[in-house]
């Protein structure tokens, strides 16, 4: 989805370490903005995306996006999603859905 | 005719000179204009003396590709607030679509494009409840800040510019503009003229970056909304499902004692 986080997050590490999750470079982030003290309009996230990564995703990381092709499994009323051989987890990081990748859920 | 035309030229130059020789012992303005800082407080101190209002807001984003190339996002939030206990959001954007709810006893954030939600008790006041969603979830509310100037909590200490513009129309409204610089940024407001004043158009430009890409919103007010009490409560519709937020994922898991931490 977006290919460009890792550079800018480096040209704008002065920035990004305020911008939390939930400042993540969406419309709402800046439309969150607390007006003008607060406003980083291309300052990155610091979570990855799958698909970027490209590696085995390591339990526990946190992604933006997921992978092509995954497929949703409810287990205990949690929804997972099946990407290759990772399990993502759902989450709100702020006002925004992140997947962290977890160990196979147990039936 | 020769000589007349030449003495009215060096008249009209003299006559315009003389306001540059004039003007040059006046003391500099303030780059601070009391006046505009004062204007801000006032639209704080008005908007706080609002116990229920819906504002909507138009907004577009600039963002930067990794070539370099700035492009613009569009969205709307659409926000309605009934102090102390109640405030719903509705956010639909190029790039995001969410609504939160607060009702006095939980607050909701749900994504019905993702088919989630999660949800904590909340405080039982907006103020209370604005703090929790900062320190605890990062979740900023929008606009909040503009109801803060005049209190010990505004920004007016990171202000090193402040000037007004002039007066512009912003949909049909006659406001008076106001520029503002502080360090990585400057932003504009535009703030209604008259017995309501409102902010009706904000831009902030960020300076840091040398793209300077800029956060623009329109924004339009009612004062005297009628809000039906369901307007504020979260019901869950048929298939979506309850996610945890990764901050009370985080204080349940990470062994440090904290388990159950969920806000108070």
């Amino acid at each position: 989805m977006t290919t460009n986080k890792g550079t800018l997050a480096s040209r704008l590490a002065g920035l990004t370490f305020f911008v939390a999750l939930s400042l993540a470079a969406t419309t709402a982030q800046a439309i969150f903005v607390r007006t003008a003290v607060n406003y980083r309009p291309v300052a990155r996230a610091v979570v990855g995306t799958a698909a970027v990564i490209g590696t085995a995703a390591v339990v526990g990381s946190v992604v933006r996006s997921l992978p092509p092709s995954c497929s949703t499994m409810v287990v205990n009323n949690v929804p997972y999603q099946h990407c290759g051989n990772a399990y993502y987890q759902p989450q709100y990081s702020g006002s925004q859905v992140t997947y962290v990748v977890v160990n196979p859920p147990q039936h | 005719m020769r000589m007349l035309s030449t003495s009215f030229a060096a008249a009209t130059a003299l006559a315009l000179a003389a306001p540059l020789a004039q003007a040059k012992p006046e003391p500099a303005k303030p780059a601070v204009d009391p006046a505009a800082i004062s204007a801000l407080q006032k639209m704080g101190e008005y908007l706080r003396n609002q116990p229920a209002f819906a504002v909507q807001s138009r907004a577009t984003t600039d963002d930067v590709l990794p070539s370099g190339q700035k492009v613009q996002y569009g969205g709307t939030v659409d926000l309605k607030i009934r102090r102390p206990d109640k405030m719903r959001m509705d956010i639909a954007g190029d790039r995001r679509n969410e609504r939160m709810y607060y009702d006095g006893k939980t607050f909701t954030v749900f994504g019905d494009k993702a088919g989630f939600y999660a949800a904590f008790p909340a405080p039982a006041t907006l103020t209370e409840l604005k703090d929790v969603l900062e320190k605890r979830y990062a979740i900023d509310l929008p606009l909040a800040d503009l109801f803060y100037w005049g209190t010990e909590h505004d920004g007016t200490a990171a202000i090193t510019g402040a000037t007004r513009v002039g007066v512009a129309n912003v949909d049909g409204f006659m406001t008076d503009h106001y520029a503002f610089r502080q360090k990585d940024v400057d932003w504009e407001l535009w703030i209604e003229q008259g017995g309501r004043p409102v902010p009706r158009k904000l831009v902030i430009t960020t300076t840091a970056d040398k793209t300077k890409p800029q956060h623009s919103m329109v924004l339009n007010w009612d004062l005297a909304p009628k809000f039906e009490d369901q307007l504020f409560t979260f019901v869950p519709p048929a298939n979506v499902h309850q996610i945890e937020f990764e901050a009370t994922r985080r204080a349940n898991g990470n062994g440090n004692g904290n388990k159950g931490g969920r806000p108070q």
